[in-house]
């Protein structure tokens, strides 16, 4: 099943190749839809839950992409808004809009598919630099300064979450996810308590849930329909 | 005190001396320098958490290295390292051009209260 790295690939290859094409605004549009498509293949025809190996090493040790139901239902979610979002762009854009739009939807996939903590920062990171430039799109006051002050705090934010995952590390000795569910109960309480925050103030922060959303309000009004 | 434990200790003053520099600066260049300073307190860290005392360099090259296996350094915190340091060295370049942007909007690379009302208008 290690066709599911496809989901990931192919938006990042078409990066790439929209830097030379010309008709770019066509070839986003087919690959988010074949990334729809195939993201329905494979919730319709294969069985759960399923491990893609990458490099070769089985699962405590290596990389590797679960499938599981939930992680089924995010990447529906994740490349059905990349197609909704296709489909309500209007204007016209360079082609500098459609490659960052590219490195968001393959970012997203791979956060949402993963099995390991640091992969999952990688991704997290990927995705930060995506939404900064199409924050920073338009280049002219207002999103040049809200750029560079999202920027600015998720990076902090994400330097918290690094710090977690090296203390995961430290105590349990993996990074495999799967592999940590089993051992967490081997942690004292104090230990699992310093993890817990400061991975939660890492993620809490770059994905702007309630406490810690009010520096995010103005971006989000004054930014958002400029994109559309 | 032990190598291990002044590793620990200076990396932490490191990532907090950064904190400072982010929470209180006002011009944006300082800021970034801060974040630097936190990512290398975050390295020496993750660094440190694979550190054996006396240890060997992971890389099996004869028999005498093979009958050492214990004594060698982890290599997995030397790996996540390097590439830490390549999504720093992305997020600064990258925040230095939007900088840049920033100047030739504003006319200033500094954040302040002044400032956030030039946006607002």
């Amino acid at each position: 099943m290690n066709s599911v790295l496809f989901l990931v690939v192919i938006p990042l290859l078409g990066t790439f190749i929209s830097l030379f094409n010309k008709k770019v605004k066509e070839m986003t549009f087919l690959i988010t839809l074949f990334n729809e498509i195939f993201t329905i293949y494979i919730i319709t025809c294969v069985g759960l839950p399923k491990i893609a190996i990458i490099g070769g090493f089985l699962p405590p040790y290596g990389i590797n992409f679960v499938l599981t139901d939930l992680s089924l239902l995010f990447i529906f979610l994740v490349n059905t808004a990349g197609l909704i979002s296709m489909l309500v762009i209007n204007e016209k854009k360079t082609s500098k809009f459609y490659s960052v739009y590219l490195v968001l939807l393959a970012a997203n996939n791979g956060l949402v598919l993963t099995g390991d903590l640091f992969n999952l920062f990688i991704f997290m990171e990927l995705s930060t630099f995506a939404i900064t430039a199409l924050i920073s799109y338009k280049r002219d006051k207002v999103s040049s300064g809200t750029g560079i002050k999202y920027l600015i705090l998720s990076s902090v934010s994400s330097s918290f979450l690094l710090i977690g995952i090296g203390m995961i590390y430290k105590t349990l000795g993996t990074l495999n996810i799967a592999d940590i569910a089993g051992k967490l109960n081997l942690l004292s309480v104090p230990t699992l308590s310093l993890i817990i925050l400061l991975i939660f103030a890492g993620i809490l922060v770059e994905i702007e849930i309630f406490p810690f959303n009010i520096w995010f309000r103005r971006l989000i009004f004054q930014q958002m329909p400029a994109l559309m | 005190m032990s190598l291990t434990n002044l590793f620990l200790i200076s990396s932490a003053s490191l990532i907090f001396v950064g904190l400072y520099g982010v929470l209180t600066k006002k011009n944006i260049v300082r800021i970034l320098l801060s974040l630097n300073i936190i990512e290398t307190g975050i390295n020496l860290l993750l660094v440190a958490f694979g550190y054996v005392e006396g240890g060997i360099a992971p890389i099996i090259t004869s028999s005498e290295s093979i009958a050492n296996l214990t004594k060698m350094v982890d290599p997995v915190p030397q790996a996540l390292v390097l590439t830490s340091i390549v999504i720093g060295l992305g997020t600064t370049a990258f925040a230095l051009g939007l900088t840049i942007n920033y100047y030739k909007n504003l006319g200033t690379v500094s954040i302040s209260k002044e400032e956030e009302e030039k946006i607002n208008e």
